[in-house]
């Protein structure tokens, strides 16, 4: 029935080493300024760390990132909810379309609309500034927010609401006393793989957002592509680029853990 | 009977956002797909350039196949790490952990993750001079910016089979598990047990996360953009390139692939809701 | 010799504080139906794991005519088990859920395989139905097809797991006649567990009561109801009364009178005496006085809570009879519903 324990442990090292291992040369490489094959490991001189406070790109960048996918992730939430909880609790006409609709965004490549976008962004003069920036990404993270929630929502019973209200308990109190407490493991993770999803946005932040107004991937990326030598700038950049996200991760871990949506769609 | 929320009124900011931010660059995109240069209706002259050309078909099958190969080769490990994982406590935790980790990380990153590890002046490579398996750097198999995305396939499949693994999972302790010790009883053994209860069991799961793995692989620009720059054969890459041309001429063409693309990942939508709904279906939903 | 013989199981589940199974003993015979009865958690299903090589015993021994089966794969063992879902393969038709071991376990001859099957059918009552997906049919018929399947491979030993529990009550009446046919027919040992008493009862030539992960009582179906070993398996066989008595040799003196009870299950001494709830006869004529405490209609018969000097005695009576607190009722004991076990001592 069961698989023997040797070859089960076998497995499960060699599948942590894979995913793990990785990430070591990226470690490195931030440490040493030079690294040259076939060495190693390289002559560690602290790296690109000592010069990342007189950088003029990666540290804004870092913040108007977190500031971006902050402000994005509220606004699916809050743009959301309602829709989610319609989705999720109620059966009306048209439900399946607009389910359906809502997966369009998140499953057709960003490539394969954003210069679409650009066209209309700069009719509607939301082109090269913040106000579009942040409607362009709600344009793929508010649906992907509202079907994650809808799942949510799926298996919250509302006879608890019916039940509050019957005991002379108001509509807002009953969503803040009520609602929210129930959904909230969901709502949480929700916000976590919301806030990955637009923190990896690249295509769509450089072709429409704010020159004036780079993120982390937009700084990163020509710095990567063109075979850059400094690999100890690139090396530091991108491991300030996945820390947040292992913080956001290991702090929601408990609510990650907790809803059905951990093992959901992810961040996909 | 309490008054509930307006459903139309729910909907609302949703409505507004997506007519206007979606589809109408979607009707723009669709126009520019049939018109010429100068914006004058061209029929499917476009389409027919696009699909005609060597570049357009090269591209698209070598986009198929990195995302096909990716998805087939995460299935496989995810099946074998899945059944590793399934009787232990921790395993569902473990591979909780190792999906949400991996699939966090930015395919940016990911992709420079594996060229510090994979190129040939890379770790790997120094660590096989080291062991004296090779000479030069030369020697060194050429895994990334390769013409035929293995370097690709690497980032894929380290990103995305822990996630096909946890949604296996799914299904290999909870169904799955009563129809296997039936067989048992029954008297198949290991293997039979395995090709004839515990897939056709997990297949409707497995189906719907390797297409949502086939769609984000086929989709991505920024990996491919950064291990296959010299080819630019990833048919997002080959995208760009046409539309942000500066000569221009080329943009009808490139609207003209970005309608195709779309249209392969509707059909991936549809197939993954039509194997989900037969599998709810199926568990007597 | 017998067909199952456990010896002394012993089993905790990782992570359990108390033992599932704490030292099983049972026989069974070949080709008989023997039933495990027990309410839910008292480890009976666990017991069928452990024949069935599901789970691995932490001690003692389970041998089949006279074979060990200790460390052997499920797989491995000439056993089949019908599980309490039917659990058909979804993907696959009636017939092919049938042969399922045949056909993917040994890769029997197809020409045999077919024969095969539709005798299987033909037995299971499932003609014409072979060509049906496993979705499409009723849960009694899914249930036939789960029997089917298993004894497609011809087991020495049939485990049932409360096969008819989802059912509704026609169903199940029709369904155990069914097995009993089939254990006729074909002479496979059934071993089959079930809480319900009355459906082991029917079905069983032979009950094994199981409480607290051991046999309290193993004994033909209607020896329960007439001779309990113990209060416990009284009370589980709608035994009420059991009032303080005294035993000397085969006469038992209690508050009530003294009774003459042969081959009781207790020594002599301080013991229980048993009074079924409907044993009271020769109502407002009888020797035997007591006072009604409470009434509590039940129906058609009556439930009267009484004081019968000094002991508490219920009696169950129909509604030619009508008594109100505090009155005075006259019967006699019919002496074929009174029974004697020891005294209480605490069960570990």
């Amino acid at each position: 029935m069961t698989m023997r324990a040797r070859n089960r442990m076998i497995i499960i090292t060699v599948a942590f080493v894979v995913l793990l291992l990785p990430l070591i040369p990226l470690l490195m490489w931030s440490f040493a300024t030079f690294w040259r094959w076939p060495a190693i490991v390289p002559a560690f001189d602290g790296g690109y760390w000592p010069r990342l406070f007189s950088d003029t790109r990666i540290l804004p960048a870092l913040r108007n990132s977190l500031a971006l996918s902050a402000l994005v992730t509220f606004l699916s939430i809050a743009l959301g909810f309602f829709a989610a909880k319609n989705l999720g609790t109620r059966n009306f006409r048209g439900k399946r379309l607009i389910e359906f609709s809502l997966l369009i965004p998140t499953f057709v490549p960003q490539i394969a609309i954003v210069f679409g976008m650009q066209t209309v962004f700069m009719k509607l003069l939301l082109y090269s500034n913040f106000p579009g920036l942040v409607a362009a990404h709600l344009v793929f993270y508010l649906p992907y927010t509202t079907l994650l929630l809808a799942a949510v929502f799926e298996n919250y019973d509302t006879a608890l609401e019916d039940q509050a209200r019957t005991l002379g308990i108001g509509r807002l109190k009953t969503m803040l006393f009520i609602t929210l407490p129930a959904v909230r493991s969901g709502v949480i993770v929700t916000a976590v793989f919301c806030f990955i999803g637009t923190w990896s946005v690249y295509l769509l932040t450089n072709v429409i957002g704010d020159p004036h107004f780079k993120t982390l991937p937009v700084v990163i990326f020509p710095l990567v592509s063109v075979g850059n030598n400094s690999y100890s700038m690139v090396s530091v950049a991108i491991i300030l680029y996945i820390l947040p996200i292992l913080i956001i991760l290991m702090a929601a871990s408990k609510a990650l853990a907790d809803s059905r949506l951990g093992a959901r769609k992810g961040a996909i | 009977m309490t008054k509930r929320l307006p459903i139309l009124a729910s909907f609302l900011p949703l409505i507004v956002l997506m007519a206007i931010a979606y589809i109408w660059p979607v009707a723009a995109i669709i126009r520019g797909s049939f018109s010429d240069e100068a914006g004058l209706f061209a029929g499917w002259q476009n389409y027919a350039d696009v699909l005609g050309s060597y570049y357009f078909r090269d591209s698209l099958w070598f986009s198929l196949r990195v995302s096909l190969i990716s998805t087939f080769l995460s299935v496989a490990l995810a099946a074998v790490l899945a059944m590793a994982l399934r009787d232990t406590f921790a395993g569902k935790k473990i591979a909780l952990f190792l999906s949400q980790y991996n699939l966090s990380i930015p395919r940016m990153a990911a992709a420079m993750i594996m060229v510090f590890l994979l190129s040939q002046t890379g770790l790997a490579s120094a660590v096989s001079h080291a062991l004296g398996f090779t000479e030069s750097v030369g020697d060194f198999p050429w895994l990334v910016y390769d013409a035929n995305g293995k370097g690709l396939i690497i980032v894929f499949v380290w990103k995305f089979f822990p996630y096909i693994c946890i949604s296996m999972l799914g299904v290999l302790q909870g169904a799955s598990l009563e129809y296997e010790q039936q067989a048992a009883t029954l008297g198949i053994g290991k293997w039979r047990r395995f090709f004839f209860v515990v897939l056709p069991t997990a297949a409707p799961a497995i189906a719907v996360s390797s297409i949502l793995v086939f769609a984000a692989s086929f989709g991505d620009y920024e990996a491919p953009a950064i291990l296959g720059s010299a080819q630019g054969r990833s048919l997002s890459v080959m995208l760009y390139l046409k539309y942000v041309d500066p000569d221009m001429r080329d943009r009808p063409e490139a609207f003209a692939i970005m309608v195709l693309m779309g249209l392969v990942l509707m059909a991936a939508i549809v197939t993954c809701r039509r194997l989900a709904a037969g599998g709810a279906r199926k568990r007597g939903l | 010799m017998g067909c199952l013989e456990l010896t002394d199981i012993v089993k905790t589940y990782r992570g359990a504080a108390e033992p599932a199974l704490r030292g099983l003993n049972l026989s069974v015979e070949e080709g008989e139906i023997l039933a495990i009865l027990g309410v839910s958690g008292c480890g009976k299903t666990t017991a069928l794991k452990v024949v069935s090589g599901l789970e691995r015993q932490d001690s003692g021994h389970v041998a089949l005519g006279g074979q060990e089966m200790d460390g052997l794969a499920p797989e491995k063992r000439p056993i089949a088990m019908v599980f309490q879902k039917s659990l058909l393969f979804r993907n696959m038709t009636v017939a092919e859920n049938i042969n399922f071991a045949p056909r993917i376990g040994r890769g029997m001859g197809k020409k045999l395989l077919a024969q095969k099957t539709g005798e299987m059918l033909e037995l299971m009552q499932l003609g014409g139905l072979g060509g049906k997906r496993a979705t499409e049919i009723s849960g009694g018929q899914e249930q036939r097809v789960s029997l089917g399947r298993a004894l497609m491979t011809e087991p020495k030993l049939l485990l049932l797991d409360e096969p008819l529990s989802a059912l509704d009550p026609g169903l199940k009446l029709a369904l155990e006649a069914h097995i009993q046919e089939v254990n006729r027919k074909l002479g496979t040992t059934m071993l089959y567990v079930t809480h319900d008493q009355k459906e082991a009862t029917r079905i069983a030539s032979r009950i094994a009561l199981m409480q607290n992960g051991r046999i309290v009582q193993c004994a033909k179906p209607q020896d329960f109801y007439a001779k309990p070993a113990t209060k416990q398996v009284a009370e589980f066989f709608g035994w009420e009364n059991f009032i303080p008595a005294r035993k000397r040799g085969a006469l038992v003196s209690s508050p009530l009178g003294e009774f003459a009870i042969e081959g009781a299950a207790a020594g002599d001494g301080g013991v229980l005496l048993c009074v079924r709830p409907e044993a009271a006869t020769e109502i407002g004529r009888g020797r035997i006085k007591a006072v009604v405490r409470s009434v509590l209609p039940q129906g058609i018969e009556t439930v009267y809570e009484t004081d019968c000097s000094g002991a508490r005695l219920k009696l169950s009576l129909n509604m030619r009879h009508s008594f109100s607190a505090g009155e005075e009722i006259r019967f006699d004991i019919d002496p074929q519903m009174v029974w004697c076990v020891a005294a209480d001592r605490v069960v570990i």
